[in-house]
């Protein structure tokens, strides 16, 4: 297992505020990592020491061995960034291609391995037809795929997106989605993403951090959190003709559910060791002559972890 | 490291020929070493005597060597005043201190940036202005030709331009890293700045256009002057502190 970020101890100040409190935290080669959080979290504060911008008051970073502090030039080499409102932060008197041809250069990437990447990039975002205009006629959301172009032009091994699809229509994040994880997998490209859309971090991520006002909450991967955080599990029953009294009184009788009752038209119960207890649940239903439509769990979004770590 | 440099300064400086006033630059330039060169012959040619070859030499020296080097103060100055707080104020800042340029990368290409437009225009106005008059003197008064640019002039005009205008720009690049607003930075450059610079240019200029020795004693110790403000910058220099004001 390679680590390509190590995140150790890092806080930083500023003034009296304390954006990021003592936080370590490792990503692996390959890895999607998702940094979830509410606003003023310290996420971005927390991307931007990885990326040499500030410079934390204690603690340190490592990009692939490099240390934030020690060889900065080596960590800027290493990575591609996004960063914070990323949409805004292209040169309006440059064209689309121009703007990814300057970043490009400034990492010596050569000339024709440049505009190779540079064609695929735009391609891909759908871009080519409006290489020549400039970033100024842009929406904000083709603004930022340039800015995601331009995180990726030298072909990094880490990458920082800070805030990437939040303002990306749906089509678009889908794609995006399906080019990191892509990217993940044959380059072994690392990502780290902020967001706050749960929903798409649940997705794409393979692990997650919860952060808020500085502090890390949890770290892992997004099924390994909810079974952390949900020891019982709920099921939804549906049955031919609709007859949920019946068996909400059947279950209820069972006595291996904690809770029984009517949603809908449906059986909701929630059950510990559901390995052991549904078989003799659905047992005794059949029995009582009733037939099932559907048996599903209510599994609890990444949003549901969250609001548990941090809104509860 | 010089090409990350190259392409910088490249790209700037493409960026900064873009904006409208910095293209009329250029043209009020050749307007004025025409119109300049006009009026000298006319001047020579409405005295009733014949006029005296050095003292044409010392007007044209002094006259032209101002011209020539105003333009590489006063542009530098205002691409320099916009350098850094002008990326903040637009938002691209954080991607290009994101990038692997180094520090001393960084601001010799922000030099670079401001320095070598107002060179070209300086030297195109030189040059163009050795033409035309010289040009016109072959039919007013031959005797005149070539009593202008001697090669102390030219030397002068080569060198002095580039040594000076890093100066100027060293100082303009850390105040603009370190004010808020681009109106700031160019209140500051045009009000202290420029002023505190022309004068001792003005100066060394004229006592350097009839020496050899004191014109190389003024480049030495510009060069060291423009080393020391280089390595000010960069102490001065620190990502934290502009991102964390952004
Ligand atoms: N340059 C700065 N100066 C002062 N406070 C800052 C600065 N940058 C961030 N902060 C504060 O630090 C905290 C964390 O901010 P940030 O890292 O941007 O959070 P997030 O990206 O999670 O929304 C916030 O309270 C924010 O106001
Ligand atoms: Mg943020």
């Amino acid at each position: 297992m390679i680590t390509r970020i190590e995140i150790h101890d890092l806080t930083k100040q500023f003034g009296d505020i304390t954006a990021v409190n003592n936080v370590s935290l490792d990503v692996r080669k390959g890895e999607v990592f998702g940094f979830l959080g509410p606003n003023a979290a310290g996420k971005s504060t927390t991307v931007k020491i990885a990326a040499t911008l500030l410079t934390p008051n204690k603690g340190t970073v490592f990009i692939n061995g490099y240390d934030v502090l020690e060889d900065p030039e080596e960590v800027r080499i290493t990575i591609g960034l996004l960063p914070e409102d990323g949409a805004d932060t292209h040169y309006d008197r440059l064209t689309n291609y121009e703007n990814l041809q300057y970043f490009g250069g400034l990492y010596n990437v050569p000339i024709e391995e440049l505009q190779n990447r540079i064609e695929e990039l735009l391609e891909f975002l759908e871009l080519t037809d409006r290489r020549d205009e400039s970033p100024r006629t842009f929406s904000t959301g083709l603004k930022q795929k340039l800015s995601l172009a331009r995180a990726l032009v030298h072909n990094p091994p880490v990458v920082f997106l800070d805030e990437p699809t939040s303002i990306l229509d749906p089509i678009m994040s889908k794609k995006v989605r399906e080019f990191i994880d892509k990217m993940g997998e044959s380059q072994k490209q690392t990502f780290f993403m902020c967001t706050h859309l749960l929903s798409e971090a649940e997705h794409v991520c393979d692990r997650v951090a919860f952060i808020s006002n500085g502090r890390l909450m949890e770290v892992g991967r997004p099924s390994d959190l909810r079974n952390k955080f949900w020891t019982e599990r709920t099921f939804e029953l549906q049955l031919v003709n609709n007859n949920p009294a019946k068996g909400k009184a059947i279950v209820e009788a069972t006595g291996l559910a904690k809770t029984v009752k009517m949603e809908g038209g449906r059986v909701v119960f929630v059950v510990e060791e559901a390995d052991r207890n549904n078989p003799s649940i659905v047992y005794v239903l059949i029995e009582a002559g009733l037939r099932i439509v559907e048996l599903r769990e209510r599994v609890p979004s990444l949003e549901d972890v969250y609001l548990k770590v941090i809104g509860g | 490291m010089l090409k990350k440099v190259w392409v910088m300064a490249r790209t700037e400086i493409r960026m900064v020929f873009k904006s409208r006033q910095v293209k009329s630059i250029p043209v009020m330039v050749v307007l004025f070493s025409v119109m300049f060169s006009v009026f000298m012959a006319w001047l020579i040619s409405v005295i009733p005597a014949p006029p005296d070859p050095f003292f044409y030499r010392v007007m044209m020296a002094s006259t032209m060597g101002l011209v020539v080097v105003m333009m590489p103060v006063i542009l530098p100055v205002m691409i320099a005043a916009d350098s850094i707080v002008g990326e903040k104020e637009r938002r691209t800042l954080v991607p290009l201190l994101a990038t692997p340029l180094t520090d001393s990368e960084l601001l010799l290409g922000k030099a670079l940036t401001a320095i070598v437009p107002g060179l070209v225009v300086a030297y195109a106005n030189f040059i163009l202005a050795i033409g035309i008059m010289n040009g016109m003197l072959l039919f007013m008064a031959p005797f005149l030709l070539w009593v202008w640019p001697t090669l102390l002039d030219v030397v002068q005009a080569l060198i002095m331009p580039p040594l000076f205008s890093a100066l100027a720009v060293g100082f303009t690049v850390i105040i603009s890293g370190r004010v808020s607003t681009v109106y700031e930075a160019y209140q500051i450059s045009t009000f202290i700045v420029l002023p505190a610079m022309l004068v001792p240019y003005i100066g060394l200029l004229q006592g350097s256009g009839f020496d050899w020795l004191i014109l190389s004693l003024v480049a030495v110790i510009l060069g060291i002057a423009d080393y020391a403000v280089f390595r000010l910058s960069l102490n001065l220099f620190s990502r934290d502190r502009l991102i964390s004001r952004l």
